[in-house]
């Protein structure tokens, strides 16, 4: 599947070749954008991401009112004044749920680029090498994959701390041993491939074969699962801050939105509602555009 | 095959024993220690007391020796600092409220997500594959705490037919177990419907098929259990995630499960507790990996030949 793909890429490619190489590489792209533009699933996928994203951006211009603006109607009903009614405090929460797309998404992005960088950088490590380090690695990976996640992100958050950069960094670090594995086993896989051994006859440094060789030919998984990923932070940091470990309540992280909402469930279910719906809006988006990712770069599934 | 489980259970104790050295690390790391959690308020001197009473001001190294020796030797977990009842009893106490709750949800999710799956999958590209397809989607994104309340919010507070939280008869499991439950077969809808498209098309189901056999027989006997594999895998995570990870959920219903000790004992900040929580919640759900494992090896011969050849499963 990507291995053989990478095969016919990798032949083509010269060993110096700046030229050649990219573009091969630029047209594997446009291959694989191409296929994501017929399926439905991207479009609307990648649509929904770009619009929560610049509704993220724009939050300060779009938001009716300020985030922390206390208009004085408290409980309001979703209405016209305030689409999604208001909360304890009177604040408009059309406005918070807005603004908290920026914590979440950041959030989100965030964590999995810092979990992505060091899981690939220690995949690729132990994958390439083998022997003990990789013996070493693993046997730690096996251990911290013995604890249920949600348990992991949780003891790193309460040792992280609270707050947005904190629980960002938690989160990313609890993805890491994932990744690691993941990246190993792809590489393993890469290893074997004959344009690394040509790669190693015309004495091609590691630095180099990894960089340039291998990892650009065992990236596809590690790419869908940072897709996927982003969705699952993103839900797991709301599961942090509703239960007050991740950032504060009193923010309009989507998480600690429907926290603070959680004791007026009964007569004021907006509060609850409409977060919740953005969060389920915004993760479904990304695992479409994550599952149409996966189909695009491996067509032998689809067809 | 005996030799094989216990020579993988002898593999388990190095991975707990990693685990506890981890989790005393982690919480090593946190903020604040026992010492402050139990003087409360108290003087600067009292805390310092204390800390030098508990042995807290001892290097890393010798803590940790220490707590490993009451962990593995001794058996005891020690006592949690707030309620200063014994952690080991108190989660004895509690696994089994955690353990039914898991058991339903994983069942239900096996018996709904594979027939599911299976369907989605015979049926790629009509509607009930579309159908099955974008269920499995939306509740694979859907948070599962949220979909807790809402369910609360729609049958106990708007419909009135079922008790919004607290422990009793059936009627309080139904709301948790299906909240817990719709992620699961969510994923387990997907990973059928994925692996029973790579398998429907081999040529052993073409064969089955061109030799007379009913499409039901060729399903069962021969697609199914090449397709399980992977179910299983998934099917073993996600009963080993509903253990330890229907902790929001059960806060949510106030069911006093194991989740629910742990995210108390955060709240408290008492770091035994949540250490000696975490660790037998790991040692767990490594048994639920290791059913799963002797699971795949008990559908499909290819994976124990390897498991008697290979040194170690990679």
């Amino acid at each position: 599947m990507t291995a053989a793909k990478g095969t016919a890429a990798g032949y083509q490619r010269p060993p110096g070749g700046g030229a050649i190489s990219a573009q091969a590489r630029s047209s594997q792209i446009r291959q694989v954008i191409g296929r994501m533009l017929d399926s439905k699933k991207a479009v609307i996928g990648v649509t929904v991401i770009v619009l929560f994203a610049v509704l993220a951006i724009c939050a300060d211009f779009v938001a009716p009112y300020g985030v922390e603006t206390m208009t004085g109607d408290i409980f309001a009903p979703p209405g016209a004044k305030h689409w999604f009614g208001t909360d304890d405090l009177g604040r408009d929460l059309f406005s918070r749920v807005i603004c908290g797309a920026k914590y979440s998404i950041v959030l989100g992005l965030g964590a999995t680029l810092i979990g992505a960088v060091s899981g690939v950088a220690i995949g690729s490590v132990s994958g390439y090498y083998g022997g003990p380090a990789d013996e070493f690695i693993m046997r730690c990976i096996d251990v911290i994959q013995s604890i249920p996640g949600v348990l992991f992100n949780m003891a790193l958050a309460v040792a992280f701390g609270g707050g947005f950069f904190n629980t960002m960094l938690a989160l990313g670090v609890a993805q890491i041993a994932g990744t690691a594995r993941l990246m190993r086993s792809s590489i393993l896989n890469v290893r074997k491939m004959e344009y690394i051994d040509a790669a190693s006859s015309i004495n091609c440094g590691d630095w180099r074969k990894i960089t340039r060789h291998i990892i650009p030919n065992a990236f596809s998984p590690i790419l869908v699962r940072a897709t996927m990923s982003v969705g699952t932070v993103i839900m797991s940091a709301a599961g942090l801050s509703f239960l007050g470990l991740g950032l504060p309540v009193d923010s309009p992280e989507w998480g600690a939105l429907l926290s603070s909402g959680r004791d007026f469930i009964k007569k004021y279910p907006q509060m609850m509602l409409f977060p919740g719906l953005f969060l389920l809006v915004f993760v479904l988006a990304v695992n479409m555009t994550g599952d149409s990712l996966r189909d695009a770069l491996d067509p032998k599934l689809k067809r | 095959m005996i030799r094989y489980v216990f020579r993988r259970l002898a593999l388990m104790i190095p991975i707990i024993i990693g685990v506890t050295v981890l989790v005393f690390t982690i919480i090593w790391f946190t903020p604040g220690d026992a010492a402050e959690v139990l003087a409360g308020n108290a003087p600067r001197e009292q805390v310092e007391e204390l800390r030098r009473l508990m042995g807290l001001d001892r290097p890393y190294i010798v803590q940790l020796g220490d707590y490993l020796y009451n962990v593995f030797i001794r058996h005891d977990f020690g006592k949690a600092l707030v309620n200063k009842t014994s952690i080991s009893a108190d989660i004895v106490m509690r696994f089994p409220k955690s353990l039914i709750f898991a058991v339903f949800g994983i069942l239900i999710s096996v018996f709904a997500g594979i027939p599911l799956g299976v369907y989605a999958a015979l049926h790629q590209n009509k509607t009930g594959d579309s159908l099955a397809t974008a269920f499995s989607l939306l509740f694979v994104s859907t948070p599962g705490f949220w979909l807790a309340l809402m369910l609360v919010l729609l049958f106990a507070y708007r419909l009135g037919w079922l008790p919004p939280y607290g422990m009793g008869g059936v009627e309080y499991w139904i709301m948790p177990v299906l909240a817990n439950c719709f992620h699961g077969v969510a994923i387990i809808t997907r990973q059928t419907r994925s692996s029973m498209l790579e398998v429907i098309r081999s040529d052993f189901v073409v064969m089955a098929r061109s030799k007379g056999l009913s499409e039901g027989e060729v399903i069962v006997r021969h697609a199914l259990p090449n397709a399980l594999i992977p179910i299983i895998a998934v099917a073993g995570m996600n009963f080993g995630g509903m253990l330890g990870g229907g902790l929001i959920i059960e806060k949510v219903f106030s069911i006093p499960g194991i989740g629910n000790y742990l995210v108390t004992a955060v709240g408290q900040r008492d770091f035994t507790a949540v250490m000696g929580g975490v660790i037998i919640t790991s040692l767990f759900f490594s048994l639920v990996m290791l059913a799963a494992d002797l699971g795949m090896a008990f559908v499909d011969p290819r994976v124990k030949e390897q498991y008697s050849t290979a040194r170690r499963r990679k």
